[in-house]
């Protein structure tokens, strides 16, 4: 892929854009907007192909980074223009499973891995796993994860800390 | 490894370093392998997160949508019939620049009569004015080939960078919410840049162009100050 192959191209973005698609959305909660991010971020990847290392990082953690923090930069685009919408909406179909084009191999691998690292997830600690998911998908700082915990931010900070070690350590080699 | 700098990395992963505590993390990061290979680490645990975000659809016809940019976004060469397209718009460039340089005060004048034969009616031109104390005449011109999605910039007394920094240009198209990045360049000691450039993303109708001064490499969104600005 790093030749910047189109048919190699195609097979990654029927791998990763679900996964990718469901993490904008969870970021983002506008449907819109989780296309535009999307799109930006395979434009991205498209065009750092030639700078992804693979002794560094998995192609799954890479692409997951550049599309979280293209999400992440447009959520808080939206807030500092104070456009902010309501955020959390209704969804019935939230769990509706994957969409019809997903290849079945590719929906039952990630399948596997999620189940992987939910296992892994549910490993840590409430607290952990609450200051993690709100450093992950709600695009808080430091100062906003800590008020919106009502912990202390040297207390939020170290539950980050310990709950990333932790998952590193349970994780392995999943997600690769 | 100690645990502030543990700490340190697992908010850097998430984003959650801001300012000066961000840039001293990042100059350690470059210098320190064991530090990288934490934080490389913790890239890998972090991204596991994704698949905790509730499963949603993906709309079936995005992925033609999107694999058809990456298609038509690749650099060709420029087909047989189409060769002159570059070098007119060098040639509108160096005939605006002249002109430029012999009248600042009547040049808007003439590159609308310029505008208006065959050669240039479909390139737009924008002239950028400087919004710098240090360098008030540092200027600009934006020769862009909506068409072509493809344009030649041209800077002239603007302050050479530093090594750390990078000017990037920016195309305001009103269909994103933020302007589209034109790409990074260097400008040489003596002030002056010419290099052709193509937007990461495409620009429909640019109504103006920008340029900051941004980290090295450059940033997805402007975050630097604008040094130059016009449409």
């Amino acid at each position: 892929m790093s030749a910047g192959d189109d048919a190699a191209f195609a097979v990654f973005y029927d791998r990763f854009a679900p996964g990718l698609f469901s993490m904008i959305y969870a970021i983002l909660h506008d449907p819109k907007e989780s296309e535009d991010v999307l799109q930006d971020s395979f434009v991205q990847m498209w065009k750092r192909t030639a700078t992804y290392d693979a002794s560094r990082s998995s192609l799954f953690t890479w692409a997951v980074m550049i599309s979280r923090h293209k999400a992440i930069d447009r959520l808080r685009s939206r807030q500092r223009q104070t456009r902010l919408v309501d955020a959390v909406t209704a969804e019935t179909d939230d769990n509706a499973g994957s969409a019809p084009s997903e290849r079945a191999d590719n929906a039952l691998a990630r399948s596997d891995e999620r189940e992987q690292v939910r296992a892994a997830l549910a490993q840590l600690g409430d607290a952990q796993r609450e200051a993690i998911d709100l450093a992950f998908f709600a695009g808080l700082t430091q100062t906003q994860i800590s008020e919106k915990l009502g912990a202390p931010l040297g207390t939020v900070k170290a539950r980050i800390r310990r709950g990333l070690l932790a998952l590193r350590d349970v994780l392995g080699g999943v997600s690769s | 490894m100690n645990e502030p700098l543990e700490e340190q990395a697992s908010l850097y992963v998430f984003g959650l370093l801001e300012g000066d505590e961000s840039a001293a993390f990042e100059k350690r990061l470059h210098d320190d392998a064991e530090l990288r290979a934490l934080v490389d680490d913790l890239d890998h645990a972090a991204a596991a997160f994704a698949h905790n975000a509730p499963s949603r659809p993906l709309p079936p016809e995005l992925r033609e949508r999107i694999l058809g940019q990456l298609s038509s976004s690749k650099t060709v060469a420029f087909p047989r019939r189409g060769r002159w397209i570059p070098w007119a718009i060098a040639a509108a460039l160096a005939l605006t620049c002249s002109y430029l340089v012999a009248e600042r005060g009547g040049w808007r004048k003439r590159i609308a009569r310029l505008e208006e034969r065959d050669l240039l009616s479909q390139i737009q031109i924008a002239s950028l004015s400087s919004k710098l104390d240090n360098a008030p005449n540092a200027n600009a011109v934006v020769v862009w080939d909506e068409r072509k999605q493809r344009g030649i910039l041209k800077v002239t007394k603007l302050p050479a960078n530093s090594a750390d920094r990078d000017y990037q240009l920016w195309l305001v198209d009103s269909r994103y919410k933020d302007p589209v990045d034109g790409g990074v360049f260097h400008v040489a000691n003596d002030g002056t840049m010419n290099v052709p450039f193509q937007p990461a993303t495409p620009v429909r109708e640019a109504q103006g162009f920008a340029i900051s001064l941004e980290r090295k490499g450059g940033v997805p969104k402007a975050e630097g100050p604008i040094v130059l600005l016009g449409k």
